[in-house]
């Protein structure tokens, strides 16, 4: 579905992603785990469109999108949840939902899809007149996935989803995002720091270091990699 | 637009029509309704880049000036025994008739200015697209500044544009030249010119009121509120900041445009930075992205300037103080009501209880990504009327 073939992206004279080939099938969670500054959050923001790869290519069902203006990519299916949430603070949980189904003409689908975020997250429902900037940070990472799936993508990439939350709110989340996944077919691909949690979520996982894939297998295979466990899981 | 809106917009351009019958068409009364009915234009033509798309602009005069220009330039062309001229040479005197002195010319003319600038706000945009806003209030600034001292620049030997200009003397339109729009002259103080000026303040309300409640006003206010976030939601940003650039120094040209009918001559050295300043102070009195904040703002500060010309009682402010002035209210103003005076008004049209509660419940899979498009609206459609 998505194909990333020998891509590399600068920032000025950073070398950020030193060819880098990852695949993501249908109907499949990928995660990508790594160090800070390895480049996890780069690959997603190149393959929304926000980032240029200096080289490389990216394909997405068979097109290239590695030139497409990010509306386009969105367009496509193809939708990103940035780090640190980025809801708009000053539009309603109901306006930040409609905002996620802009580029979409189709309102009475738009109305259903909005029921079924409410479904996803009811506290969005008891929420979706106020500020989201007046929502806690559980809520608004609610808010940033929820106005992804509006925009209906087939593949949604996740960054950080689990960025200075509770525990529990994490656990929350990570379900729905499991849910998502097996209730709908929604193919998503994940970067996130806690990676015992991604692991145990996702299919599959790249292991990155400075810029390039050092390992890729089974999500439990990673989980069980004595080199992964102690470097990202904190255990021996 | 609220009721409320709809009732004191209906009230102002009724007062607005009826003025002149009570103020007449000649003195100062009217003559500071027309300076306020066009700096009213082109305060409403900057909010559509600062209020709406959450920029700053620090050279809209630019706009102004070139609309200014082309106008008088356009009115100026003339038919002469050897060819075609411009009547604004301060050296030579042209004899002949106009070439755009057909009755109803001033309309194309007035458009012209508005598309030259509507191209003028697309290039000055186009370098400050690829970084993050503050560029653009720097861009606008250097450009103003760029273009004001060329418009003086008259070393004989460069490149001299006070040719076209006037340079520091400025432009006058010959009386021969005044256009006429329905058999009447478009003076300052005639009956046509007030309602040419009211109509086209009308227009821009509109036109700014009808961006502002589309789509791509929609897309403008998510590009303010986080740029990132836009583009994550398939906002093509860069497009839409050139829609804002373009609408507003179009509506900006026609100001400029009014300028030239308005005062009879165009001097760019009256038209400096502190014009920009004076717009965007108007627009941040009133309330950024509020058209009648826009508007209620400007024609505030314009009124408050033509008081301070006053004598008072044998003390008058000095024409550099009026600046200090409207510091110190920018100031009060941002110090107790920092969302301006009249701040727009947060439209968030809430999902009732009983379309909460359609929306909610019992229907299965509305959200199933495997199904087309077309399937889960029929789905959704059919739960709605289910309940």
């Amino acid at each position: 579905m998505l194909v990333l073939d020998d891509v590399h992206v600068h920032y000025g004279k950073i070398h950020a992603l030193k060819g880098v080939s990852i695949e993501v099938r249908e109907g499949e969670i990928v995660t990508i785990i790594g160090a800070n500054g390895a480049g996890k959050s780069t690959t997603l923001q190149t393959v929304s469109g926000l980032l240029r790869p200096s080289s490389g290519t990216i394909t997405y069902a068979g097109q290239r999108i590695d030139a497409m203006a990010p509306s386009d990519i969105v367009a496509l299916g193809l939708c990103h949840t940035p780090e640190g949430r980025r809801i708009f603070p000053e539009l309603t949980v109901d306006e930040n939902l409609s905002m996620g189904a802009y580029l979409r003409r189709d309102r009475a689908a738009i109305e259903a899809d909005r029921g079924r975020a409410f479904e996803l997250f009811p506290i969005l429902a008891e929420r979706r007149t106020q500020h989201g900037g007046t929502l806690s940070g559980g809520e608004q990472q609610m808010l940033a996935i929820a106005r992804s799936l509006m925009s209906r993508p087939k593949l949604l990439m996740l960054d950080e989803p689990s960025l200075g939350l509770a525990p529990i709110i994490v656990q929350q989340i990570f379900q729905t995002i499991a849910r998502l996944n097996q209730d709908e077919g929604l193919t998503i691909l994940l970067v996130e720091q806690n990676a015992a949690l991604a692991l145990r979520t996702a299919h599959r996982g790249y292991v990155y270091e400075t810029g390039r894939v050092t390992m890729e297998d089974a999500a439990s295979a990673l989980a069980a990699d004595e080199q992964v466990r102690a470097a990202y899981l904190g255990s021996i | 637009m609220s009721r409320t809106d709809a009732v004191f917009g209906a009230l102002a351009l009724l007062a607005a029509i009826v003025f002149p019958w009570l103020a007449g068409f000649r003195g100062t009364l009217p003559n500071v309704a027309l300076y306020v009915g066009i700096y009213m234009i082109l305060a409403l033509g900057l909010n559509v880049v600062v209020g709406f798309t959450g920029l700053l602009d620090l050279g809209y005069v630019a706009f102004l000036a070139l609309g200014a220009i082309v106008t008088a330039l356009l009115l100026s062309l003339t038919r002469t025994e050897s060819g075609i001229d411009w009547a604004i040479g301060v050296s030579h005197d042209v004899v002949g008739e106009p070439l755009l002195g057909f009755d109803g010319a001033i309309l194309i003319i007035l458009l012209a200015a508005g598309l030259a600038c509507a191209l003028l706000g697309v290039l000055r945009g186009i370098p400050t697209l690829r970084v993050r806003g503050d560029y653009y209030a720097i861009v606008t600034l250097g450009i103003a500044e760029i273009l004001y001292e060329t418009a003086l620049w008259d070393d004989t030997n460069l490149l001299n544009f006070t040719r076209v200009t006037g340079g520091a003397f400025g432009i006058k339109l010959p009386s021969s030249h005044v256009p006429h729009l329905f058999g009447q002259k478009l003076y300052y103080d005639q009956p046509v010119f007030y309602y040419l000026v009211l109509a086209l303040v009308v227009s821009a309300f509109l036109l700014t009121h009808h961006l502002n409640r589309s789509r791509v006003g929609r897309a403008m206010a998510a590009i303010r509120l986080d740029e990132t976030a836009a583009r994550a939601c398939g906002v093509d940003v860069s497009r839409h900041k050139l829609i804002a650039f373009a609408v507003s120094g179009f509506v900006g040209g026609i100001g400029g445009g009014l300028y030239t009918l308005w005062s009879g001559t165009v001097a760019v050295k009256g038209l400096d930075v502190w014009q920009s300043i004076l717009i965007l102070c108007g627009v941040v009195l009133g309330g950024m992205g509020s058209i009648r904040g826009t508007a209620v703002g400007i024609a505030g500060l314009m009124c408050l300037g033509e008081l301070l010309r006053e004598d008072f009682g044998g003390v008058s402010v000095p024409p550099e103080a009026r600046f200090l002035i409207y510091g110190l209210l920018l100031i009060i103003v941002m110090r107790f009501r920092p969302q301006g005076l009249l701040p727009p008004v947060r439209r968030s049209r809430a999902v009732t209880d009983a379309e909460h509660a359609a929306l909610t419940t019992g229907h299965a899979r509305l959200y199933d990504l495997r199904a087309p498009a077309g399937a889960a609206a029929a789905a959704g459609a059919d739960a709605v009327e289910g309940t």
